[in-house]
């Protein structure tokens, strides 16, 4: 394994790739008690369309998410239980480009990542079990169904994108799901669940070549990850305008956004994604005179919030909260954008959130938890994370300045409403 | 860890933990006030109005310019409630100076803005800003009444509220919605001197400054707290468990049923030892638990169950989200579950999965700042001492006697369910 040092950040990282494949990177954190494993596929809640043995298939929205939950699932035990037997903390998510598997405990660590690096490399799937699991499954989905939050995105996401998979939510739905074999399990488990595919992040005070050794021994070769079907390539416009709901809800909720346009190359996505947070806290963070005016004349509260968040294949600018009027904040939020200038009094609201990126990422740095998590995601999105402070230095002003005019205009906008009954 | 405690005035005290670990310090304020009807709501707006401005600076862009240019420190207000015990105050979190380019002092700065925020907030002729206190206002019923939109939250409090009904425990701690609208700024200005005179405040602080340091600059930032007030708490109140379970059932447009059933023990002790904490992660609290394993897994009645203990107030809360057909079923399972347990029906590896589950949370509590100075804080309030460490050691000697005691203590009081109407 080779070592890396970030001396200005206070991290040294291990990194390595096992025989087969798969990528390794180990964080010590010595004095820290918790140790933690992170062990993820690229394979996500958007992956649905693939060439399985060389022909295009589609799969059930909620398929990857549901390969998860069944995952624990082991011949004659639940790795789940084996986990807390050993006091550790087991837990795993998917999301719309990765599924994770993670594990934290303050003791017995190589037994606990043995246990991690077997599990999900081991797909066991009974009909039965199977079954079962859409009992608890369509809880989750309408325990979903009943959050605003997630229905006034999900209402976004969907007009928005005209095919892209992010449309449908991750869990899918109990129509989707009710599709769902053990074969199909089977299949998407050995078309993504190989080394090339994964990555594996630890963190904590631990031995590098032990993860290393672990790793070579228990996972298993195999071939590279298909190709994937994300949809036809879209326009920059929304597909829809507005997208409005009824709902037991006190006063309306609302989310707004703009589809970004997309880079292939990791590295430029990364940097482009980091340009956009910073131009969205320039426009519309706390310490903005947009913000302050929409404060205080009482059409946003402390619910408001907005930024950027990306998927496979895209990304989408945001503004949500709770609030009578979300049409007047769209208003004045592509009014706002429109007027904005690059003048000096937004140059020094700019080096100052430069210098609040720099001292919010060290802080970061302190979790455990959170170091493995965010190593793999910018491994899959092929950029390096620890480049963070740099990328964001050198980020122009005049691109932030473009992004802003570009982006959040009036015909790119969508507006999603859930209101009041 | 090298840990210090400063009487700074009376009834104000500073502990210090000083280690090198971090990348952040954290630094906090935190006045204790009696959980009341009264002034739940004064409280709220109180803490939302303060974080708005201080006399140096005004608004909240002056406030966010400056603690941008403290490299994204934040000081933010906080509230956390301990049985009938109300903790308010400000909680920063700022990068250690050590990583940061140049001299900075940050500590210095981030302490005295709290000072700042805390006593000498934006005024007009001596009073709160009115302009301030009714927008803050207006906000507070918006998120009071917004409490809706989660229903499983909703579900808790509505339990609540009906359970301890009569008792300060059933206020709800961000107070009511219309009450909000109608507090007027000199009323709170006389509410926020007497909060500043007249509570106990603690004050925390975990980083890699030294002790003697960080006392004499919160010395400093806190000169001008007007002294005089008795700084004291009231006991917190134990009603007696009694009657037999009562049931309500309301009716809202979901689509999944919530249940929430809260029960109170019989006697108490333990607060200050991890005995109740090993009961909970038994029979509810973590993913080898009983209702987890049994209720969940075994029989596929929910998505979620789960226990949680207030171990101030020592009451327990279960819920569950559930189909709407599936009420006793569930209820019964729960039951089931509590009542093995009280007669000492424990399998050894269940209980030694409990007791490491617990002490492992303890000990990776000791890897966050802010969870080190709140269980700091809970145990202080409890009277007792003692630390993560000590504590993770004593989980591991629960014995099963001792959960088949705790489970056998707890009674249920009322069963709370929200369901979809009827169709008309």
């Amino acid at each position: 394994m080779n070592l890396k040092d970030y001396p200005g950040c206070g991290v040294r990282m291990w990194e390595g790739t096992t025989a087969a494949g798969l990528p390794v990177f180990v964080f010590p954190m010595p004095g820290y008690q918790t140790k933690y494993a992170f062990f993820a596929a690229k394979y996500g809640g958007c992956d649905r369309r693939f060439l399985l043995d060389g022909n295009w298939t589609d799969t059930p929205a909620g398929i990857a998410h549901y390969l998860e939950h069944k995952m624990f699932d082991m011949p004659g035990y639940n790795a789940m239980e084996k986990f807390s037997a050993l006091g550790a903390d087991p837990n795993a998510y998917t999301a719309s480009g990765m599924t994770g598997y993670l594990f934290s405990c303050t003791e017995r660590f190589d037994e606990c990542l043995e246990e991690l690096l077997r599990y999900v490399t081991t797909p066991y799937y009974t009909a039965e079990s199977v079954a079962k699991e859409q009992g608890i499954i369509g809880q989750e989905i309408r325990m979903g169904e009943d959050d605003p939050f997630r229905r006034v995105h999900q209402n976004l996401m969907k007009a928005l994108y005209r095919s892209h998979p992010v449309r449908v939510s991750i869990a899918g739905t109990v129509e989707s799901i009710a599709e769902i074999t053990p074969e199909t399990l089977y299949d998407c488990h050995r078309m993504f669940y190989t080394p090339s595919n994964m990555v594996l992040c630890c963190a904590g005070d631990i031995e590098p070549e032990r993860v290393m050794e672990l790793a070579e021994q228990l996972v298993p070769a195999g071939k590279e990850a298909p190709e994937r079907d994300y949809g036809e390539e879209e326009s920059l416009s929304p597909e829809k305008v507005r997208a409005e709901e009824k709902m037991p809800v006190s006063m309306p909720i609302f989310e707004l956004g703009a589809k970004l346009a997309w880079n292939a190359d990791g590295k430029e996505w990364a940097r482009q994604m980091i340009l956009a947070d910073l131009g969205c806290d320039l426009l519309l963070g706390k310490g903005s005179p947009l913000y302050s005016e929409m404060y205080d004349s009482g059409l946003i509260n402390q619910s408001f919030s907005a930024g950027v968040y990306d998927f496979p294949r895209g990304g989408i600018f945001y503004a949500d909260g709770r609030c009578a009027d979300p049409m007047a904040v769209l208003g004045r939020i592509a009014d706002g954008a429109e007027a904005f200038r690059m003048d000096a009094s937004a140059r020094a609201r700019l080096e100052r959130l430069k210098r609040a990126k720099l001292g919010r990422f060290l802080m970061s740095l302190d979790s455990p938890e959170d170091i493995p998590d965010a190593q793999a995601e910018s491994w899959f999105g092929g950029w390096e994370r620890m480049t963070y402070p740099d990328l964001v230095q050198n980020v122009a002003e005049e691109e932030v300045g473009a992004f802003l005019r570009d982006t959040l205009r009036t015909e790119r906008l969508s507006l999603s409403v859930i209101n009041p009954l | 860890m090298e840990e210090r405690v400063y009487s700074l005035f009376p009834g104000v005290n500073l502990t210090t933990l000083r280690t090198d670990r971090f990348h952040k310090g954290y630094f906090s304020v935190n006045l204790l006030r009696a959980l009341s009807r009264e002034n739940a709501t004064r409280n709220a707006l109180l803490m939302s109005v303060l974080r708005r401005g201080t006399r140096a600076l005004p608004d909240m862009e002056k406030l966010s310019e400056a603690m941008d240019q403290l490299f994204g420190a934040s000081v933010e207000p906080m509230m956390r409630q301990m049985g009938e015990t109300l903790s308010i105050g400000f909680q920063a979190v700022f990068p250690d100076e050590r990583f940061l380019p140049g001299d900075e002092d940050m500590l210095s700065k981030v302490i005295s803005l709290t000072g700042e925020m805390l006593l000498d907030p934006a005024t007009h002729g001596g009073l709160l800003r009115d302009e301030y206190v009714r927008s803050e206002g207006q906000n507070l019923h918006d998120r009071v009444e917004a409490e809706i939109n989660n229903k499983r939250g909703y579900a808790i409090e509505r339990m609540r509220e009906l359970m301890f009904a009569g008792e300060p425990y059933g206020v709800y701690p961000l107070g009511g919605a219309e009450e909000a609208l109608r507090i007027r700024n000199q009323a709170l200005t006389k509410f926020y001197r007497e909060v500043l005179a007249a509570s106990p405040v603690e004050l925390y602080y975990c980083g890699s400054a030294q002790g003697d340091r960080v006392a004499e600059l919160v010395r400093r930032a806190l000169r001008d707290l007007p002294g005089g007030g008795d700084r004291s708490l009231p006991e917190q109140g134990k009603a007696a468990a009694g009657s037999e379970m009562r049931h309500v059932t309301e009716e809202m447009d979901v689509e999944q049923g919530n249940l929430v059933i809260g029960f109170r023990r019989r006697r108490s002790g333990d607060a200050a030892h991890p005995t109740l904490a090993v009961f909970n992660e038994l029979f509810g609290g973590g993913p080898a638990s009983r209702l987890f394993l049994n209720v969940r897994e075994k029989r596929s009645l929910c998505y979620y169950a789960g226990s949680s203990i207030d171990r101030y107030k020592e009451v327990m809360l279960v819920s569950a989200g559930i189909g709407f057909d599936r009420l006793e079923e569930t209820e019964e399972a729960i039951f089931q579950e509590l009542n093995d347990l009280s007669a000492g029906n424990i399998a050894p590896d269940e209980l030694e999965t409990a007791r490491k589950g617990v002490a492992n949370s303890y000990l990776s509590a000791q890897d966050s700042p802010g969870a080190i100075c709140a269980f700091r804080m809970g145990q202080g309030l409890l009277g007792a001492g003692g630390d993560l460490r000590q504590f993770a050691e004593a989980a591991l000697q629960v014995t099963g006697e001792d959960v088949a005691r705790i489970a056998a203590e707890f009674q249920p009081e009322l069963s709370y369910f929200l369901r979809k109407g009827a169709p008309e």
